[in-house]
């Protein structure tokens, strides 16, 4: 892939520095061998963090393993086709709800009654997705009338529509006390925390966290493969074309309407996977869950993360998932905070999220290209460092 | 009829208000091109600034109402000069974004020194009502519309004919020209963020006074009511902030009125209602309805 | 468009440094594999007790899940210095079994992925949770809380969370608070079969489970029942007592925030309509009576409670205003203050009982949960009975009068009863 890329010499994922890559190309790039050992430093860690880690990190991971997906759906939609969507957590509940009704099993015990498919989970799991980019092909006629702030408020607007009905349509959705997640399960594997036989790997017992973690591992690296995929490709070069200069793409044969149809649709696809995810990791879902809260959440990880970039997605739902989870955990630690339960002093619960806050501020006055421009310069300063070990 | 004339009078009082909570937000979204996330704190540091002050009465009202307003001024020209302004060259969004940091760590920050609290605003007109021609209207509200009135009417004409004024429609028009005829561009801003604050503080009075209980933790959730209103508008004219305001206000209390009628709509639906009347009204119309179309060159 | 974003790109160096921060980050949390212990209590002994996790043989752990930076968070840190008031005391007297009680404290901001998320970091380390606040918070967590054998003390009065044998409520559940309020209008005189009443309710479980009991007694009594959904964040009730107004209800119920109480009893004696009003126990707080309205509330506002008001002149309440006057002088009493105590001598109750059968593990707390059958606190909460799993632990309520005069700012009317009605009434599903 890195060759198609430098081969072709044209802006790629952003219309920067077109010559870089075509100098990229005529010369071996010294950082290969460093990217591919991280890289695959990096699956290695990753493969290995179920045997170390603790319920709480495992949790957390599969927290951000579902706002990644969903993340990657977005920063697509904004940063590729320049769609500015504040509609996501309906999609994402589009999925979650919509997994969770295929999947379980009807009943009307106890709860009153409630729908269900009882589908294959695997079955459920697509099925969700797909309805999920159906709901955003149905919403795309409106996205295509509309531009910018307004799509994104009007797209708000889906979020508290959703919600209502979340709230109300109790058969389907469990209204306010939520709805079990059933859990997933391949043909012959459970990832459920099994009360007969329990799964040693390497000696560690494996539950549900463990299970989950490799299939959202393996969920968001597809779909990172398939958002950078996507980015170089052809259909690409035309979101990219109809973001910029709308028009012109027009005249050039960009059928505009289809495509910017194409991309709400898939990153709706991305959201209702993110948020089969998301049901997955709480195993029984509220409707509260899916409101403006989300919303926000989702817009400050593609920004802080850096628009239009998948890598940028990963990183800001790290950043966004787990640095308040981190911050909450140790926040105890801080010398001169009250303990909790004072009234009117400074808890460490109050200090973490004030602290996040904060954090989200200066990261975007000092760096407004996210992490990934953070990245880019660490990337230049290793350059400059490894250039000057070569001439030493 | 009674019951639908009382309904109207109550919601066209409350879409006076949120119209000064939307004017604010096209304010600055026209002067400095930013989605501003922080209007519900400004609002809450106007109305808790001016509750704690006249809580214990040793205050008269209107000091505390004017510290309020200027208190939260002043803070939103400090998020504009220190956070904005230095931002200036980066695109809109991340700034917007920015303002998301900004709305935590205020409300973290208010709500820690709310606690169990719920502070009344000890303003003159209490719980009484007026009634004019068989109809109840709070005095609240009516002192709302006739303040929210006011401060519109003397918005526009500073508006359409002081230096500022124009100075600030040069600069939503045609950014560049009016860079090249000597306008400043980040006084401007400046100028637009006070003024969003200092209206924002006005709202939240009106927002915690009778027939709400007083500042809450939930007051704060009141000032989203500004982003279908403004949309509504256009979201690049004030007198569509004005019309989004008031139909916002309006299209509320009558949902709430009538919910009895409209439980095939699912119960509570009057909160989702201003945004239902916005998406109807961007299909028909979508950039608002006072709003520029947008013209899209090559 | 170009407004709208800044380009910018990837590469694996972004990757590398996301990677790097990744494995720092675990390696920080503690590198040595992962205990095989199993979680839910492999039994260890301390001192011939059988012990779960969170006990050792000087301490007992217990969660606390709770709001301390959200909507509810006066609420929280309330039913924490009640909390504290006991256990000072008990800590001081000897704890349990020989060991001090010591907390493991929260917070999740009313957002339920970080509950779930704060949840499984202190499942491991807790024997119980003495806490667990917030509707959707419990909700996402009641799976959890079964397959960790997690006894829980839940901050919430609905019967929607009896199904669940490890959950432990406090009080009498939402519903039967109602359907006891309304017969006893009906009972006074107050109401009259054939009238309407209306119940304006909060969106969620705690509002649900209110006008679920509101509609059975309705049924059953005779009486038109006119709903009032809102969201928790509304403040201003005009438009809901307008159509309240119109429809010429009698009585109205409220099952809302306070702030909300305040405003809908507000604005119905400025429009002079003057109904019974009956609210559910969450539903009021004394703050209330420093708003416009308190004059009105104290007028016109009945409280159904089955915790006893802070100024109830009982052995129980007395003991808990003076040790607050005495730790937490001028501070504001709210009534999650009692309820705060009221937990900790429930839990007491059950930690001592798993104690006298030398069993401090999880299954162990559940057996001496469920041996209860008559739990009393010296008149700070209903008698409660916990014997019968899936079913309410008690039917009766006190009823008090809002009076800026009383500590706590609610003055007992009536003691503990229980109609005819309540005392027969089956949640339905």
């Amino acid at each position: 892939m890195p060759d198609s890329r430098s081969a072709l010499g044209v802006a790629d994922s952003a219309p920067v520095a077109p010559a870089r890559s075509a100098v990229a190309a005529s010369r071996p790039n010294p950082r290969r061998p460093v990217t591919i050992v991280a890289v695959l430093a990096a699956v290695l860690v990753a493969l290995a963090i179920p045997l170390y880690a603790d319920r709480f990190w495992l949790q957390l991971g599969l927290f951000a393993f579902a706002s990644t997906v969903a993340a990657l759906g977005l920063t697509l939609l904004l940063g590729q086709a320049g769609q500015l969507s504040f509609g996501h957590p309906f999609f994402v509940a589009v999925g979650a709800y919509g997994y969770t009704v295929l999947a379980s099993r009807p009943s009307t015990a106890g709860a009153g009654h409630r729908l269900g498919l009882a589908l294959p989970p695997a079955v459920a799991a697509i099925a969700a997705v797909l309805l999920a980019g159906v709901a955003g092909l149905l919403f795309s006629p409106i996205a295509a009338r509309l531009r910018g702030i307004y799509l994104g408020i009007a797209s708000l607007g889906l979020v508290f529509v959703g919600q209502h009905i979340l709230f109300n349509a109790e058969t389907l959705t469990g209204a306010s006390n939520g709805r079990g997640v059933p859990a997933f399960a391949l043909p012959g594997f459970r990832f459920d925390t099994s009360s007969q036989e329990t799964l040693y790997v390497f000696g560690v017992p494996f539950g549900r966290e463990e299970k989950l973690w490799y299939l959202g591992l393996a969920v968001t690296v597809a779909a990172y493969l398939c958002a950078r995929n996507l980015i170089h490709s052809r259909p690409g070069r035309s979101l990219r074309a109809v973001r910029d200069r709308e028009l012109m793409a027009g005249i050039m044969g960009v059928p505009v309407t289809r495509y910017k149809a194409y991309a709400f649709a898939l990153s709706s696809m991305y959201a209702g996977l993110g948020g089969v995810l998301t049901a997955l990791a709480f195993g029984r879902i509220v409707p509260d869950t899916f409101g403006l809260d989300l919303a926000v959440q989702y817009l400050v990880i593609v920004v802080i993360g850096g628009l239009g970039s998948p890598a940028g997605a990963v990183a800001g739902a790290l950043f966004v998932t787990g640095l308040p989870a981190v911050l909450d955990r140790y926040a105890a630690a801080l010398p001169g905070l009250a303990p909790e339960g004072s009234p009117g002093v400074i808890s460490p619960a109050v200090a973490a999220q004030l602290t996040f806050g904060i954090t989200v501020i200066i990261l975007l006055l000092f760096e407004p290209g996210g992490v990934t421009a953070v990245g880019r310069r660490l990337r230049r300063g290793a350059d400059r460092a490894l250039v000057r070990a070569r001439r030493s | 009829m009674r019951l639908f004339l009382e309904l109207i009078v109550s919601g066209l009082s409350l879409g006076a208000v949120y119209a000064l909570l939307a004017l604010g937000f096209v304010m600055v979204f026209k002067a400095s091109g930013v989605v501003n996330f922080a209007h519900p704190a400004l609002l809450m540091i106007g109305a808790y600034t001016t509750a704690r002050l006249a809580a214990d009465g040793h205050v008269p009202f209107v000091v505390a109402i004017l510290a309020g307003v200027g208190l939260a001024a002043v803070a939103a020209l400090v998020v504009q000069r220190l956070l904005v302004y230095p931002m200036a060259s980066r695109s809109a969004i991340t700034v917007s974004v920015m303002t998301i940091g900004v709305n935590l760590v205020i409300q973290t920050e208010i709500i820690r020194r709310l606690g169990v609290d719920i502070l009344p605003m000890r303003d003159p007109w209490g719980a009484r009502v007026l009634t004019v021609a068989g109809v109840h209207i709070p005095q609240t509200r009516a002192a709302a519309l006739v303040v929210g009135v006011a401060l519109i009417g003397a918005f526009f004409v500073w508006f359409k004919f002081s230096i500022w004024g124009i100075a600030m429609r040069a600069v939503a028009d045609d950014p560049e020209t009016a860079a090249l005829m000597g306008i400043r561009r980040a006084r401007v801003s400046a100028l637009a963020w006070t003024l969003a604050g200092a209206l924002a503080a006005v709202a939240g009075l009106f927002l915690t006074v009778y027939p709400t209980s007083g500042v809450a933790p939930a007051s704060a959730a009141a000032a989203l009511r500004a982003f279908p209103a403004a949309i509504i508008g256009g979201l690049d004219s004030t007198g569509g902030a004005i019309a989004g305001g008031l139909i916002v206000g309006v299209a509320e209390v009558l949902t709430q009125g009538y919910a009895h009628d409209l439980t095939f709509l699912g119960q509570g639906f009057d909160t989702v209602m201003p945004y239902a009347v916005m998406v109807a009204v961007l299909l028909v119309r979508p950039s608002g309805l006072f709003g520029t179309q947008e013209l899209h060159r090559a | 468009m170009s407004w709208l974003y800044a380009p910018s790109r990837s590469r694996g160096a972004a990757l590398a440094a996301m990677v790097g921060v990744l494995a720092i980050t675990v390696l920080a949390a503690g590198c040595a594999t992962k205990k095989n212990a199993d979680t839910n209590g492999a039994p260890g002994a301390a001192g011939g007790v059988a012990v779960g996790p969170g006990v050792t043989d000087k301490v007992i752990k217990l969660g606390v899940l709770t709001d301390r930076t959200g909507p509810f968070a006066g609420a929280g840190i309330a039913a924490e210095q009640g909390r504290l008031l006991y256990w000072d005391k008990k800590n001081a007297a000897g704890g349990i079994c020989g060991r001090q009680v010591q907390f493991v404290v929260k917070d999740h901001g009313y957002n339920p992925q970080k509950a779930v998320t704060a949840y499984s970091q202190m499942e491991g380390e807790v024997l119980a949770l003495d806490e667990l606040l917030g509707s959707p918070e419990i909700a996402a967590l009641l799976p959890s809380l079964q397959s960790n054998q997690m006894l829980t003390m839940a901050a919430s009065w609905s019967s929607a969370l009896l199904s669940n044998p490890y959950v432990v409520i406090s009080g009498t559940t939402y519903d039967i608070e109602m359907i006891n309020g309304i017969e006893w209008l009906l009972q006074q005189k107050r109401l009259a079969t054939g009238d309407k009443i209306g119940h304006i309710f909060v969106e969620g479980d705690y509002g649900e489970n209110a006008v679920a009991g509101s509609r059975a007694a309705a049924k059953a009594l005779g009486l038109q029942l006119v709903e009032q959904k809102v969201k928790a964040t509304d403040t201003d009730l005009t438009g809901q007592i307008t159509a309240l107004r119109s429809a010429d209800v009698k009585a109205v119920l409220l099952t809302t925030t306070p702030p909300q109480t305040a405003s809908a009893v507000g604005v119905a004696e400025a429009a002079k309509f003057t109904p019974a009003f009956l609210a559910s126990n969450p539903a009021f707080s004394p703050q209330l009576l420093n708003t416009a309205a308190g004059a009105a509330l104290e007028k016109r506002l009945l409280v159904a409670t089955s915790t006893a008001p802070f100024s109830s002149t009982a052995p129980g309440p007395s003991q808990v205003r003076s040790a607050f006057e005495a730790k937490y002088a001028g501070q504001p009493k709210s009534s999650y203050v009692m309820y705060g105590y009221a937990q900790g001598e429930i839990m007491a109750r059950i930690l001592d009982t798993a104690c006298r059968a030398n069993t401090l593990t999880r299954p162990g707390l559940l057996t001496a949960f469920q041996s209860l059958a008559n739990v009393q606190t010296d008149g700070l909460v209903a008698p409660l009975d916990y014997s019968k799993s899936g079913r309410t632990p008690a039917r009766q309520i006190y009823l008090a009068r809002p009076d800026s005069a009383a500590a706590g700012g609610l003055t007992q009317i009536q003691d503990l009863f229980a109609t005819p009605l309540a005392s027969s009434y089956q949640p339905t599903g």
